[in-house]
C-alpha cells in the first residue's frame, strides 16, 4: 500500500503550487484591467491623430511623397516582434514567435533580407537561437510601461527605416528631374555612400504581436507600420477640395512631425495590446492550472483515505485475529 | 448674434484631459503664439510646449501643454499633445528639481547639442520650464 506520510506530503505540495497559481491568476487579471483601461485611454488620442494624419496625408498631393509614406519594394524588412519577459502565460509567447518566424520565412522566400527588433526576451531568445539578424533589443519594457518608452521604440524604428533611405529618396528625385546630383554629398567618396544607404535603410516594417480579443483568445497579428498607408475613404476625398487647411509652419514640416508621432502611438498601442493579451493569456492558463490542482488534490484525497481505511482495516483484523487466537 | 462658442477638446495618450466650450483659445505654435477665436479658418499647426490659454465665461484659465498638433475648426480646437496639466497640478518644488536635473544632463552633454540625448534633455527642459512659466501666470492673475 502507498505510504501514507509520502502521500500528505504530496497533497501538501500541490496545495502550495495551488496556491501559487491562483495568486498569479489574480495578479494576471489586475494587469489584465489595468492595460484595458489604457487602451480605452488610448483610443481618442490615437484615432484622432489618424484622423489629422489622414487629412493631411490625402492633402499632400504627389509632388512630395514623404519617404515615410513612400512604397518601395520590399528588399529590406524589419519585423518588430512583441513578446513577454516572463513565460507561463500559455501558449501566447509561442503563438507569436510562431507567426515572426513564418512571416521571416516567407519573406526570405521571396527574396527579401528580413532583420528584426524584438521586445520581450521570450522572442529574443526564440529568435536568437534561430540565427535571426537582431538589431536590437528591448527588455524589462512593461515593468515601466509608459508613452515614453513606446516614444523611443517608435524612434529608433524610425531612425532605422529613414537612415539613409532619406538620401537615397532624394537622389532618385533628383534623378527624375534630371537634376544633377547633390555635389558635397557625391564628393565625399561616392563608392561609400552608396554602400552606406544601400546598408542602412529598411523598404518595410512589420509588427508582429498579440491582439487582445478575450481573456480566453488572442490573435497574432503581422501589421504594416513603415511605409504608413493613411486611411483614404473616398468621402475624404470629396471634402479634400472643399476645406483645406492653413498649415503652420509647411505641410510638409507637419508631415514631419506627423508620421513618426504615429509610429510611436501605433507601437504604444501594440505594447498596451501585448500587455493585455499577455495577462489575459497568463490569467487562463492559471485558471487552468488552479482547477488542475483542484483535481489533482480531489484525487490524490480519495487515495490518502483509502490508503488510510486499508490500513485502519488491516489493523482491525489483526487485533480480531489476535483475539480470536486468544480465546481458541 | 448668439454667443457663438468654441469646443476646445485636449487629447492625450492617457485619456481625453480636457472637453468643454470656451470664447477662445491661445495656444503656443511652433512659430509663436495664436489665438483662435469662433469662425476661425480650418487651421494645422504644429504645437509646442508653453501654455494653453481659454477663456470661459469671461474668465481665462491656463494650462501647460507639451509638444503636438493644433487642429482649429469655426467650431472646435482640438490639442493633440503628449501631456497636459492644470496649474492646481503643478508642484513647483518638484519640477525645479526636474529642471535642475535636466540642467545638469544637459552640461554633461558637454557641447554636443545634436541627436537623440540633447533631443530628451531639451524636450524634458522645455515642459519644466512650461510648468514653471504656468505657475508664473496663474499666479498672476
Amino acid at each position: 500500500m502507498a505510504n501514507l506520510k509520502a502521500i500528505r506530503k504530496r497533497i501538501g505540495s500541490v496545495k502550495n503550487t495551488q496556491k501559487i497559481t491562483r495568486a498569479m491568476k489574480m495578479v494576471a487579471a489586475a494587469r489584465l484591467a489595468k492595460a484595458q483601461i489604457a487602451i480605452t485611454e488610448l483610443r481618442p488620442y490615437a484615432l484622432k491623430t489618424l484622423d489629422v494624419l489622414s487629412s493631411v496625408a490625402s492633402r499632400a498631393g504627389d509632388e512630395d511623397v514623404h519617404p515615410l509614406l513612400a512604397r518601395r519594394d520590399q528588399k529590406k524588412v524589419m519585423l518588430v516582434v512583441l513578446t513577454s519577459d516572463r513565460g507561463l502565460a500559455g501558449a501566447f509567447n509561442a503563438n507569436v514567435c510562431k507567426a515572426a518566424f513564418v512571416r521571416w520565412k516567407e519573406l526570405e522566400a521571396e527574396g527579401a533580407h528580413v532583420s528584426f527588433s524584438v521586445i520581450g526576451r521570450k522572442g529574443r531568445d526564440f529568435l536568437r537561437r534561430r540565427g535571426a539578424d537582431i538589431k536590437r533589443d528591448f527588455t524589462g519594457v512593461f515593468e515601466n510601461l509608459s508613452v515614453d518608452r513606446a516614444g523611443e521604440i517608435g524612434r529608433f524604428i524610425v531612425g532605422e527605416y529613414t537612415a539613409g533611405g532619406l538620401r537615397r529618396i532624394e537622389a532618385e528625385e533628383r534623378a527624375r528631374l534630371g537634376l544633377p546630383p547633390e555635389e558635397p554629398e557625391a564628393a565625399e567618396g561616392d563608392e561609400h555612400a552608396e554602400l552606406t544607404t544601400i546598408e542602412a535603410n529598411l523598404d518595410a516594417v512589420y509588427l508582429i504581436y498579440a491582439e487582445f480579443k478575450s481573456a480566453m483568445t488572442q490573435n497574432v497579428v503581422v501589421e504594416p507600420l513603415l511605409p504608413i498607408s493613411p486611411l483614404e475613404g473616398d468621402d475624404e476625398e470629396e471634402d479634400a477640395g472643399a476645406v483645406d487647411f492653413i498649415y503652420e509652419p509647411t505641410k510638409r514640416a507637419l508631415l514631419d512631425r506627423l508620421l513618426p508621432m504615429y509610429v510611436e502611438i501605433e507601437v504604444y498601442r501594440a505594447l498596451l495590446e501585448s500587455v493585455a493579451s499577455e495577462h489575459g493569456a497568463r490569467m487562463t492558463a492559471m485558471e487552468a492550472a488552479t482547477k488542475n490542482a483542484a483535481d489533482m488534490i480531489d484525487r490524490l484525497t480519495l487515495v490518502y483515505n483509502r490508503a488510510r481505511q486499508a490500513a485502519i482495516t488491516k489493523e482491525l483484523m489483526e487485533i480480531i485475529g489476535g483475539a480470536e487466537a486468544l480465546k481458541g | 448674434m448668439a454667443e457663438e462658442l468654441l469646443t476646445l477638446e485636449v487629447a492625450t495618450p492617457v485619456g481625453l484631459a480636457l472637453k468643454l466650450d470656451c470664447e477662445s483659445v491661445a495656444a503656443p505654435s511652433v512659430q509663436g503664439e495664436f489665438g483662435v477665436l469662433p469662425g476661425h479658418l480650418p487651421l494645422l499647426a504644429a504645437l509646442r510646449s508653453g501654455i494653453v490659454k481659454y477663456r470661459v465665461a469671461g474668465e481665462d484659465r491656463f494650462a501647460a501643454v507639451g509638444p503636438g498638433f493644433v487642429e482649429a475648426g469655426p467650431d472646435k480646437v482640438l490639442l493633440l499633445t503628449d501631456v497636459f496639466v492644470r496649474p492646481e497640478d503643478v508642484d513647483a518644488e518638484s519640477v525645479r528639481e526636474e529642471l535642475e536635473e535636466a540642467e545638469s544632463r544637459l552640461q554633461a552633454l558637454e557641447g554636443a547639442y545634436v541627436g537623440h540625448d540633447y533631443e530628451e534633455v531639451a524636450r524634458d527642459i522645455e515642459w519644466a520650464n512650461a510648468r514653471l512659466e504656468l505657475l508664473a501666470a496663474a499666479a498672476e492673475r
